[in-house]
């Protein structure tokens, strides 16, 4: 909303005192940001004079047309200047702006006397752009007759001025008036305040006929309609109604038009204006038909659902109530006759249409945060005056309906006030501040206080305290720490959480974070999952890209193949993040109020499952030191290798299979387990996924099961006595069929019931002679200890034969002599 | 006739044995060299030694006498094995320095990349104060139910943030399900699960639907704060949002509070931070909507709350001067590593 100080200072009597700065800061705080601040007019330095043109000469040499005018700045017919004008939008006789020799225009346009097209300029005929008010370029701007000729037309024409451009607050539709910001400025200061609403307006010839009905009147509180015939289409706005709308950002159309805006820009009442020859029998407030059609004044043809709110005449539409006119009743140059509509739709019914149309204009805008309930029959009033004052009107008849709306009541409850804003605020202190602000306080014991008709935002104790702190200012909000209460710091999986990544990023892991969007076919190829099982969205920002993940792999790989786009070679990544699977084809019903724990259950219930996954991609050289020989490249074990790290960060008794999964290599992929629980998977990519990737070196991966990891490793660790009896080291070597895997032997020895065996290492695998060929010898060490003696060689040769006994048992394992 | 027992000692043989000994001592040139000339000149079976035992045999004249010289010559030799000893094991010393004298620097070329995403440190940091002033950590799902997204904050059906072009919706705009758009359902949830009093903070994703750019991310990360206590108003958010900040931006931040407006609190307001010499915007906060609280069940006449909340993405920006919203989350591991694993 862009306000001209000019048009407020008409409505709230500011002092010198009241400068830009001070004005600036009472609009901030009274939450209404200023994004800008416009100095209409810096700079301008006269001699800027009233003139009239005299004569005409047309200069024809010229490609295009020139005129070389005679004007009278008002010193005599013997004193005329001679100036060069591009223009041609002026007549002799009109009266314009003249800048002379010597003054200087906005930024810095110096004027001077200067020969050209054959001709001494002495000065320039004015355009409203070259003046700084507007950006309109239609030409110089022609003055009416009531101008006289030689004044100094910065101040006659009111060329400097300031306007603020505010944010207005979706809750405060009054303050998208003139009227409502010179209230919030008269309430600041403390200045007088005159309600615009409250004027005496000078309306004569007056007749009552049945102009129309309101239908819908659930939504449309009040309809003024006003039949204005014989009015003189040549009259053109006065510059005085010009200059405040050019100000405020729109244009000048014509005569009719520039009134209601001019009033919706004052009062906050959007007018709409029907030729009254183009409408035929009553008008009428009523829900659109679903077969009906309109085409705006956009000129965009739009069809009407049965939920659009609309003015309509006997025989269709006219208007998309609230929102925007039609093309084939909207006035034009020649129209005479004028039916004016003045009325008060809801806030949520224009909500709905403008979006459902995808339109906004000056009046959605207003009427979608609430205009005042009582002022429809004085914007009515208000707009006849200023046809009858500016142009020539033959007879006026008016009708009207107007459904009074009850007064709304708040019980200020002081104790909660006070906790709000934190201190005592004196009764006589509220009323005042209540009052100046439009409201009432009407009983005082309990404080009653009366919302005034153009604030829909007030409805409890709550919002009163925030318009008490806004009259305050929030600097006076006093600082108290909250006592709090007993925290009890993160939850476990929460530290475990930070923990792991620590953990990542100290092994040189970088953390990335990518969208959860995808393909069909990322998701498919990934994991095994069937197409119905994903969570799709209804409006994806890409339609290739639907569907939420469901691993968060393709998006690591998208980074990886991006990181190497950029020469970034050396590729450690993880991610931490949801994955989404559909549990439940149902909606989520609407709920009723109060809430409960039982709807939240329900939610539950539906809403997709949600895990956390831990995924990481290796690819490229090593970043270790080269100069330290550590230049290898990133493998399958380095993957599986991290995944038993971490789980051991959690003491977790996994168990590892060799097996293959989607997108994984079937022959270098591992999945992990603690008893039935899947914990993870990690190993390389598979080959086909990895030659479609444009990475260069093979690329290995991981994903572990966040939810389940945290969920197992939640435990106490007891602590065991340690043992200083001497230790007794053993080696085994055993011979085993090639295909057993280590991690089988690994498992067995774990499992062992020996209590003293302190500690074990598979340090070496060996095959070829003399290992029969289909074997391999593993070689294990093995170290003893018990907590209460020192053992002695038949104990150790004992347990021996007890391990090889066990592994005999369960692999067929021979002694390898 | 038999042989002349060979229990006599002479002065001869016995200053043989010594200059042996020297004669050993000196030319030995490793620590292994002279373990073999002390075994063999001051051991047990060295002459001085034999010698010695066959003090015995003498008269105390004799034993006095002899006596007095073997002990002199073997502490004679002690002393120079001793010197020697030290000698070598100087000499020894400096040989190993010298000869494996390397480029100790190479190993501290080493330089591992990687960290944690600095959005993801950001709410560390800030988690990390609101602990410490007893609060909890909420989550919740990112797929979360639209009344828990928009109903139960008091955000009217027709209100644009709810329209497909602000909100994703999952299947159709009439499942009731939405990729939040804001972390306060998880403050919801709180209200329905926890027992009052509630002090929680929420960080996580949300979801808008705004394309990728310098300024916009459809997917970005907020923090928001709850708290709901007897007797909680506008000084408790103050005072909180100040200390909030002070711990942020460092001791010497103002901040400030400005009128604004959301369906969730009232009355609302901007937060303010000025830093680095200016006036930045940094969220929203305000006194709970008591509507909020009686639609989640609880009695505002006794409980009173604030809530808070900013976007991390902004704070990282103004904070640590992230210019392009696009290197938060374009993966690219030269933002991660800028910033250390311990940021």
């Amino acid at each position: 909303m862009k306000a001209p100080l000019s048009w407020l200072a008409e409505y709230v009597k500011l002092g010198k005192e009241h400068t830009v700065e001070k004005i600036q800061s009472a609009f901030i705080q009274r939450g209404f940001e200023v994004e800008d601040i416009q100095f209409i007019g810096k700079g301008l330095a006269g001699p800027i004079v009233v003139g009239e043109i005299v004569s005409i000469e047309n200069l024809t040499d010229y490609k295009k047309p020139i005129r070389y005018c005679q004007v009278n700045i008002g010193k005599g017919v013997d004193s005329l200047v001679g100036i060069v004008c591009g223009a041609t939008n002026f007549v002799e006789g009109d009266k314009v702006v003249v800048a002379l020799p010597g003054s200087v225009l906005p930024e810095n346009f110096n004027i001077s006397a200067r020969e050209t097209y054959g001709k001494i300029s002495e000065g320039m005929i004015c355009s409203i752009k070259e003046l700084g008010i507007g950006d309109e370029q239609s030409g110089i701007l022609v003055l009416d007759d009531s101008y006289q000729v030689g004044v100094n037309a910065i101040s006659e024409l009111q060329l400097i001025d300031t306007v603020f451009d505010l944010a207005v607050l979706p809750d405060r539709g009054y303050a998208l008036s003139i009227r409502g910001l010179a209230r919030e400025l008269a309430s600041h200061f403390s200045c007088e305040f005159i309600d615009p609403t409250t004027k005496t307006v000078q309306t004569s010839k007056n007749d009552s006929k049945q102009l129309g009905k309101i239908e819908a009147k659930d939504v449309c509180r009040s309809l003024v309609l006003t039949k204005i015939s014989g009015f003189n289409p040549e009259r053109d706005t006065p510059w005085e109604m010009k200059r405040k709308l050019l100000l405020t950002g729109l244009r000048s159309i014509s005569l009719p038009v520039d009134i209601t805006n001019f009033i919706m820009i004052e009062i906050g009442q959007p007018l709409h204006a029907f030729d009254a020859n183009k409408v035929q029998g009553k008008i009428c407030i009523r829900y659109s038909n679903a077969d009906e059609e309109l085409e705006t004044i956009d000129h965009t043809n739009r069809k009407l659902s049965d939920k659009d709110l609309v003015v309509a005449d006997e025989r269709g539409v006219l208007s998309l109530a609230g929102l925007m006119g039609g093309i084939s009743s909207g006035i034009d140059s020649s129209t005479t006759n004028i039916i004016l509509e003045a009325a008060h739709f809801e806030a949520q019914k224009i909500s709905e249409s403008a979006r459902r149309h995808v339109l906004s204009s000056e009046a959605s805008t207003r009427f979608e945060r609430g205009v005042d309930t009582e002022i429809a029959a004085f914007a009515s009033n208000y707009a006849v005056s200023l046809f009858e004052r500016f142009s020539t009107v033959e007879s006026v008849s008016r009708w009207q309906e107007i459904n009074p709306t009850a007064k709304k009541n708040i019980l200020l409850d002081k104790d909660l006030l006070n906790t709000i804003v934190g201190f005592e605020i004196i009764e006589n202190d509220v009323q005042e501040m209540l009052n100046q602000l439009g409201c009432l306080v009407i009983d005082k014991d309990p404080i009653k206080v009366e919302i005034p008709s153009w604030r829909f935002d007030l409805a409890n104790t709550n919002d009163l305290a925030e318009e008490l702190l806004r009259v305050l200012g929030y600097d006076k909000i006093p600082l108290v720490t909250p006592s709090s209460s007993i925290g009890s710091g993160l939850t476990p999986s929460q530290q475990s959480l930070n923990q792991l990544k620590t953990f990542l990023a100290a092994k040189g892991a970088a953390e990335i974070l990518s969208y959860p969007f995808v393909s069909l076919s990322q998701s498919l190829r990934f994991v095994d999952i069937e197409e119905t099982d994903l969570v799709k969205i209804a409006n994806p920002l890409s339609e290739k890209e639907p569907y939420l993940r469901v691993s968060l792999l393709p998006g690591l790989l998208a980074v990886a193949i991006r990181n190497l786009g950029r020469g970034n070679e050396s590729l450690n990544l993880f991610e931490t993040g949801s994955v989404y699977r559909k549990i439940s084809d149902e909606k989520i019903p609407k709920v009723t109020f109060p809430l409960n724990g039982e709807q939240l259950k329900q939610a539950d219930a539906i809403l997709p499952r949600q895990p956390k996954l831990l995924s990481g991609l290796l690819t490229g050289r090593k970043a270790d030191n080269p100069l330290l020989g550590k230049n290898g490249v990133w493998t399958w074990t380095d993957a599986i290798e991290l995944v038993a790290e971490l789980l051991n960060l959690f003491n977790l008794d996994f168990d590892v299979t060799s097996d293959s999964s989607k997108g994984f290599h079937p022959g270098r992929t591992a999945k992990f387990y603690l008893g039935e629980k899947f914990l993870g998977i990690a190993g390389e990519l598979h080959p086909e996924l990895f030659d479609e990737s444009t990475l260069q070196d093979r690329v290995s991966c991981y994903e572990i099961d966040l939810s389940t990891v945290f969920a197992l490793a939640d435990q106490t660790v007891i602590a065991q006595p340690i043992s200083n009896y001497p230790i007794a080291k053993e080696d085994l070597a055993v011979v085993v069929q090639q295909e057993l895997p280590i991690w089988k032997i690994h498992k067995s020895l774990q499992e062992l019931s020996i209590s003293n065996l302190e500690k074990f290492q598979i340090f070496d695998v060996y095959t070829g002679a003399p290992v029969p060929d289909g074997k391999k010898s593993i070689a294990i060490s093995l170290q003893f200890r018990s907590h209460d003696r020192t053992l002695t060689a038949e104990d150790v040769s004992g347990w021996k034969s007890e391990i090889l006994a066990t592994l005999a048992k369960q692999y067929g394992a021979e002694l390898r002599t | 006739m038999p042989e002349k027992p060979n229990n006599s000692l002479t002065e001869k043989d016995l200053s043989e044995a010594l200059s042996a000994g020297r004669n050993a001592i000196s030319k030995a040139s490793s620590l292994e060299d002279l373990k073999i000339v002390r075994i063999a000149h001051l051991g047990d079976k060295s002459p001085l030694a034999l010698a010695n035992r066959k003090l015995g045999s003498l008269s105390v004249d004799q034993r006095s006498h002899f006596g007095a010289i073997i002990g002199n010559y073997r502490s004679d030799l002690l002393g120079l094995l001793t010197q020697k000893q030290e000698l070598l094991t100087l000499e020894r010393t400096q040989t190993i320095v010298s000869n494996e004298k390397v480029d100790v620097t190479i190993a501290a070329v080493s330089r591992k990349g990687g960290g944690v995403h600095p959005l993801n440190s950001t709410i560390n940091t800030i988690v990390n104060i609101f602990i410490s002033m007893g609060y909890s950590v909420e989550e919740g799902p990112e797929v979360e139910a639209e009344w828990l997204n928009f109903d139960a904050l008091n955000i009217p059906q027709n209100h644009p943030a709810r329209s497909m072009q602000d909100t994703f919706y999952i299947d159709n705009a009439q499942s009731g399900i939405v990729l939040r758009t804001q972390t306060s359902p998880v403050q919801v949830r709180a209200l329905l699960n926890r027992s009052l009093p509630i002090y929680v903070i929420s960080p996580g994703k949300v979801f808008r639907s705004d394309e990728l750019d310098q300024t916009h991310t459809p997917v970005f990360h907020q923090v928001e704060g709850l708290v709901v206590d007897k007797g909680i108003g506008m000084p408790h958010l103050r005072a909180t949002i100040d200390h909030f900040a002070k711990q942020m931006f460092g001791a010497e931040v103002q901040t400030r509070l400005r009128p604004s407006y959301f369906p969730f609190t009232e009355p609302s307001a901007e937060m303010d931070v000025f830093f680095q010499g200016k006036w930045v915007e940094w969220g929203g906060c305000g006194v709970v909507n008591p509507k909020v609280l009686e639609v989640a069940g609880i009695d505002s006449s006794i409980y009173s709350g604030f809530a808070f909340g900013m976007g991390i993405e902004r704070t990282l920006m103004f904070r640590n001067g992230v210019a392009d919203m696009r290197d938060m989350v374009e993966g690219d591991i030269r933002f991660t590593d800028m910033f250390g694993k311990l940021e």
